[in-house]
């Protein structure tokens, strides 16, 4: 496999405030790579300069195994783009949108009518003027143009924003069809679950900076576990601090956070003592996500 | 470049024909008003009447200007004129950069493979090319009016150097609306930096003919290199056109080299 893209010590500084510091990524050709981080942690900052839309303070990227930046022009070609704040030219209608942003690409929409059919966008809608569109119609337009012309890499920034939960799933047919072509889709989110269920490999950013990346799995792996035990009468909680994190104690109930490497002495040691019932919840992304953000 | 092209002239169509078509019927209305052979000499002996301050301001500071030919070039210099073809270069340039980047729609456009070189170069040839279409309505005002009204020796073509310089005046604008419309995020903000500049240009312009203490500052004004009503004008000016070139010229240097490092 070849990297679809590729960052070394990628940053952006405006003036003093830091949008992204020292990014070392790398993503491989067909992946579905989510990119994950609350508002303002630079999501949106790593795909403008993946794209040359902005210029980085340090570091380099590669797209596509060129140099990204605004002198990449004509790696441009290969790559489909859905801004986080879509605008689309209101005069327009969503037909005139499609075929002059292709035009511009120089690639023929060779999914179009695919994707026009499942987000639901129909003829009459094409023929109506952007202005006239909800949110979601923007959405799904935007949609079709980043990927009609069957990018190799697709930068989708926030792609269901504004989509409702129907067109959410025909979304992730979308994506599914896209990597069956070989697409490379990068994928900003902050919802969680739909990056767990599309996504190959997430990478977690938090005040500009990576904080963990990986396959879903192994983030998850990762995660230390949720241990609720409940036992007949009250216990000393301390005797269970030393394999993990005791996070609320009530009377008789104790609930912990466990690495999964100590999970086995744990269980012995509760064994112990006068158990009722034990629970070991495996760890949504979720959980990863709000350890690394609390 | 074809498909931006396309793009900008959509996008402005409509201000596209109603420049041309505006300035036709305006040119054409002052061979009209453009007094006859006969009328010329009644006429300026009233104007011998007026202080030369004035004469100056209103544009008539020769005998020239009171002839057919000094009317129509008139309309060359009078601010209708000037303001519908600023109408056009400021929006199309200020547009065709900041404004895209204030609407957010710059993203989609700069994610494609199109050079940034190229953004700049389609929205000079738009601007460039309104302006000529500006212009050539004009001059075809002009050219319609004396094909049908009688002037004596007054013939269109001797309104096609004016009508050139009218358009050089205007690329220099096109060039400083560029450059200041590359430099910005907002289209209103830069179209307001333009408008103010040209507003202030034009009234030092304007009020330094009158006002001694001003005159010795028109020079910074470009509306100062072009006077196409006075007799000098009806020919080719080589400081006119090096000081409007130089300012197009200028103007779309700074504008590349702006876009291109800028963040977008």
């Amino acid at each position: 496999m070849t990297a679809a893209l590729e960052t070394r010590g990628l940053g952006k500084a405006y003036g003093r405030v830091r949008a992204l510091a020292d990014l070392s990524l790398l993503v491989e050709e067909g992946e579905v790579f989510g990119f994950l981080g609350p508002n303002g942690a630079g999501k949106t900052t790593t795909i403008r300069l993946l794209l040359g839309l902005l210029r980085p303070t340090t570091g380099v990227a590669l797209v596509l195994g060129r140099p990204a930046g605004a002198a990449g022009t004509e790696l441009r070609r290969d790559v489909g783009y859905l801004p986080g704040e879509l605008a689309l030219w209101p005069a327009f209608t969503g037909r005139r949108t499609l075929d002059f942003l292709a035009a511009l690409t120089g690639r023929p929409p060779l999914d179009r009518g695919l994707l026009l059919e499942r987000l639901g966008l129909n003829d009459d809608a094409l023929g109506r003027k952007v202005r006239t569109y909800s949110d979601g119609m923007k959405q799904k337009l935007g949609i079709v143009q980043a990927l009609q012309c069957r990018p190799r890499l697709a930068f989708l920034d926030e792609p269901t924003k504004g989509l409702d939960p129907l067109v959410q799933q025909a979304f992730y047919e979308v994506i599914a069809a896209a990597r069956a072509n070989g697409t490379t889709v990068f994928f900003s989110s902050h919802v969680l679950p739909e990056v767990e269920r599309v996504c190959d490999r997430v990478a977690m950013l938090r005040a500009g900076r990576l904080v963990t990346v990986g396959a879903v799995d192994e983030v998850r792996r990762a995660q230390r576990r949720r241990v609720h035990a409940r036992f007949t009468q009250p216990v000393d909680a301390a005797q269970l601090a030393h394999f993990g994190e005791v996070v609320a104690q009530d009377g008789a109930e104790v609930e912990l956070l466990v690495a999964q490497a100590e999970l086995a002495a744990l269980v012995a040691r509760i064994g112990m003592l006068p158990l009722a019932d034990l629970t070991i919840e495996p760890p949504s992304l979720e959980d990863v996500f709000l350890e690394h953000y609390r | 470049m074809r498909v931006l092209l396309g793009h900008l002239a959509r996008r402005h169509r409509f201000v596209l024909a109603l420049v041309p078509l505006g300035l036709l019927a305006f040119h054409f209305l002052f061979t009209r008003l453009a007094p006859s052979p006969a009328e010329t000499e009644r006429f300026g002996t009233m104007l011998s009447f007026l202080p030369p301050q004035i004469l100056e301001g209103i544009g008539l500071s020769n005998a020239m200007s009171v002839t057919g030919r000094g009317v129509i070039a008139f309309g060359y210099v009078h601010p209708f004129t000037i303001l519908m073809l600023s109408l056009w270069t400021v929006r199309v340039s200020c547009g065709g950069l900041a404004g895209e980047l204030g609407e957010g729609t710059m993203d989609l456009l700069a994610s494609r493979p199109v050079s940034r070189t190229t953004l700049v170069l389609a929205v000079t040839i738009m601007v460039l090319a309104g302006i000529a279409l500006g212009v050539a309505g004009a001059w075809s005002g002009t050219a319609i009016g004396l094909a049908t009204r009688d002037l004596g020796d007054v013939r269109a073509t001797d309104f096609l150097w004016p009508s050139a310089s009218l358009a050089l005046l205007l690329a220099a604008w096109a060039g400083f609306s560029l450059a200041v419309a590359a430099s910005h995020r907002r289209g209103g903000g830069a179209i307001g930096i333009v408008a103010g500049v040209m507003a202030v240009t034009f009234a030092l312009d304007y009020i330094g003919r009158m006002y001694a203490p001003l005159r010795l500052m028109r020079w910074i004004s470009p509306f100062t290199y072009f006077a196409p009503h006075q007799q000098r004008y009806m020919s080719v000016d080589a400081v006119g056109v090096a000081v409007l070139g130089g300012l197009a010229v200028a103007g779309l240097v700074v504008a590349l080299v702006v876009f291109r490092r800028r963040d977008l």
